[in-house]
């Protein structure tokens, strides 16, 4: 790895470490190896969010050409966000394209993921479904995503509808996450989802 | 992979012990490399970078990297002499002081000077990081820089550790193996198929898995037995108390523990009284206990009553009981000393009718048995304890 990117990693791995956000818990970066090429982040769900009181891993990879280009991030925990596949756990940020410039640091990208989390743009979705969903019915979106955070990131908010729901897929064969994703997307209409997963 | 990350680390080793003495004041960081400005410039929006960082940023993109201002690579970028001069007017003190090196010199030297500085510390004088052993590079020029090591980089010694355990706890396994089999062949029956059980490893690792399955199982199995055997002598323990009571033969002595104790609470409120366990006069024969209470109408006495109580074979019995019954106190040095009262039932007393309750709620004795000061004074309590003894025998 360029020098240069390994020793501005080191920099800010410790900037991270001593930020007043990893002391609020808010957010959180461990390495994977020890040349600092990969790391783990971890950011938690806003309050006043449907993802309040779930924790978001994040993949983190340092490329050769950091700080000049982006890290790729994606989530690993899966997630229900318009800007955020629920599939591969890619993200739709701006600041990891285009508009990435090398003044910005581990922690400026994931205090800007957790404001993605709070303020969606679903006018640049990465994920069609969920974004459909947010525009159409967005009760029905927050109510998916806090199942999501529930069942994936340790959220507090159990809903036994969902919960149900998901375990009459399950009986009949169906693997849990994937009556979750097909209940999901047709707005937990069991006849529809059921429908989709047997067509 | 091995060599590339070491060098990465050793890299990393030296430019942490410059940072210790050097980090940049933020008008002097290059917001890119995150160091000491070298060959400053500034932007016309206002920004400072190495010369470096910002030609290799702006030959990708257009637009300064902190505020997006859209910049022009070759008309857009000043050399900044004045922040180049403070700069190179930042003395610094080579990090090497503490040992002499009396040098002083600009932040952006320091690196190579330390390469070169006579005071350094020989490489192998440095004090290694304590997780050298694991693959830990650090080394340190005093006690408190590796504490700092040390605290930041827990996670990275974690990892470190985890790689090394992860290659470590296959091979004792392995060396022990045959061991191990051999334990486990101690007890399992012998192998149908010894010799290509010994010969492969799979199969070894399939053999220490059977065993520590049946080791497992056997614990299982003798945890519940011995579950099974605490069930046996709580039962028998508990029928051998019976067979006191019930095979007394009418002789019961009564040790009445904390004496002083109980009789105070049972002047703080009169109303408390104290039953024995229950004995038997035959081994079938009448169940009955002893009573102690203070006297309710002069509470310097202590009442002494034997009360007879339902048993499950009180229908074979004659009713109401005859017989002789006998209370003592005694003494428990001299026997001399001991007070003893006998009573032969009278008949047609309610005290000895058959039992409908649990104990029959008249008792028959002496409601002013004893002075409760002569029996201190005379010495009849003993570590706190009064001896009770009482005798019923029918006639």
């Amino acid at each position: 790895m360029a020098n240069i990117a390994a020793q501005r990693i080191k920099r800010e791995f410790k900037e991270v470490i001593r930020s007043e956000e990893v002391a609020k818990c808010a957010i959180k970066v461990e390495l994977v190896d020890n040349n600092y090429t990969e790391l783990k982040g971890e950011i938690a769900g806003p309050p006043d969010t449907p993802y309040e009181g779930g924790n978001f891993v994040l993949e983190i990879k340092v490329p050769e050409t950091y700080p000049f280009n982006p890290p790729k991030v994606r989530f690993i925990t899966k997630i229900w966000h318009p800007n955020i596949s629920s599939v591969t756990g890619a993200i739709c940020l701006d600041i990891l394209k285009d508009q990435w410039a090398a003044a910005m640091t581990l922690r400026t990208v994931l205090l800007s993921l957790q404001a993605l989390l709070a303020a969606a743009e679903p006018d640049d979705p990465q994920d069609a479904v969920v974004a459909r969903q947010y525009k159409e019915n967005l009760e029905m979106f927050k109510l998916t995503a806090r199942h999501w955070t529930n069942a994936y990131a340790g959220g507090p908010s159990v809903n036994p509808e969902c919960d149900d729901k998901i375990k009459r897929l399950v009986d009949m064969g169906i693997e849990e996450h994937q009556a979750r994703v097909a209940l999901s997307s047709y707005n937990w209409d069991l006849e529809r989802a059921t429908e989709q997963l047997f067509s | 992979m091995a060599e590339g990350s070491q060098n990465v680390t050793l890299s990393l080793a030296e430019e942490s012990s410059i940072n210790e003495f050097a980090a940049p004041e933020a008008r002097f960081e290059c917001p890119i490399c995150l160091s000491w400005l070298r060959d400053p410039v500034l932007t016309c929006c206002g920004h400072r970078f190495c010369r470096n960082c910002i030609q290799g940023w702006l030959l990708k993109e257009n637009a300064c990297p902190v505020d997006n201002m859209k910049l022009n690579k070759d008309s857009d970028i000043f050399p900044d002499n004045f922040t180049r001069r403070e700069i190179s007017q930042q003395k610094t003190k080579c990090p090497n002081i503490v040992r002499g090196c009396l040098v002083e010199l600009s932040p952006l030297d320091v690196e190579s000077h330390l390469l070169v500085c006579e005071y350094r510390i020989p490489d192998n004088e440095k004090l290694k990081c304590n997780f050298a052993n694991v693959g830990c590079k650090e080394k340190f020029e005093d006690e408190p820089q590796r504490q700092e090591h040390l605290e930041q980089n827990v996670q990275q010694h974690l990892l470190l550790l985890s790689q090394m355990y992860a290659n470590v706890s296959v091979t004792p396994i392995q060396e022990n193996a045959s061991s191990t089999l051999a334990q486990g062949n101690f007890w399992d029956p012998p192998s149908k198929h010894d010799d290509e059980a010994s010969s492969s490893t799979t199969s070894q690792s399939d053999n220490l898995q059977n065993l520590l399955r049946a080791l497992y199982e056997k614990i299982v199995f003798l945890e519940q037995k011995s579950r099974e055997q605490d069930i046996i002598i709580a039962n028998m323990s508990e029928q051998l108390s019976n067979f006191q009571q019930n095979y007394c033969n009418g002789t019961y002595i009564w040790y009445f523990n904390d004496f002083s104790g109980k009789i105070k609470a049972m002047k703080d409120k009169s109303r408390t009284i104290h039953y024995s366990p229950p004995f038997f006069t035959s081994p079938y024969g009448y169940k009955m206990c002893i009573r102690i209470n203070l006297c309710p109408r002069s509470p310097d006495h202590i009442a002494l009553f034997i009360h007879v109580m339902k048993s499950g074979h009180d229908n074979t019995l004659e009713w109401p009981f005859t017989g002789k019954l006998s209370i003592s106190i005694i003494h428990p040095s001299q026997p001399s000393l001991s007070i003893k009262d006998v009573m032969i039932t009278p008949p047609n007393i309610e005290a000895f009718k058959q039992p409908i309750g649990d104990l029959n709620q008249k008792g028959f004795g002496y409601a002013e048995f004893a002075l409760l000061n002569d029996l201190i004074k005379l010495g009849f309590v003993s570590n706190n304890q009064l001896i009770i003894k009482a005798t019923a025998s029918t006639i």
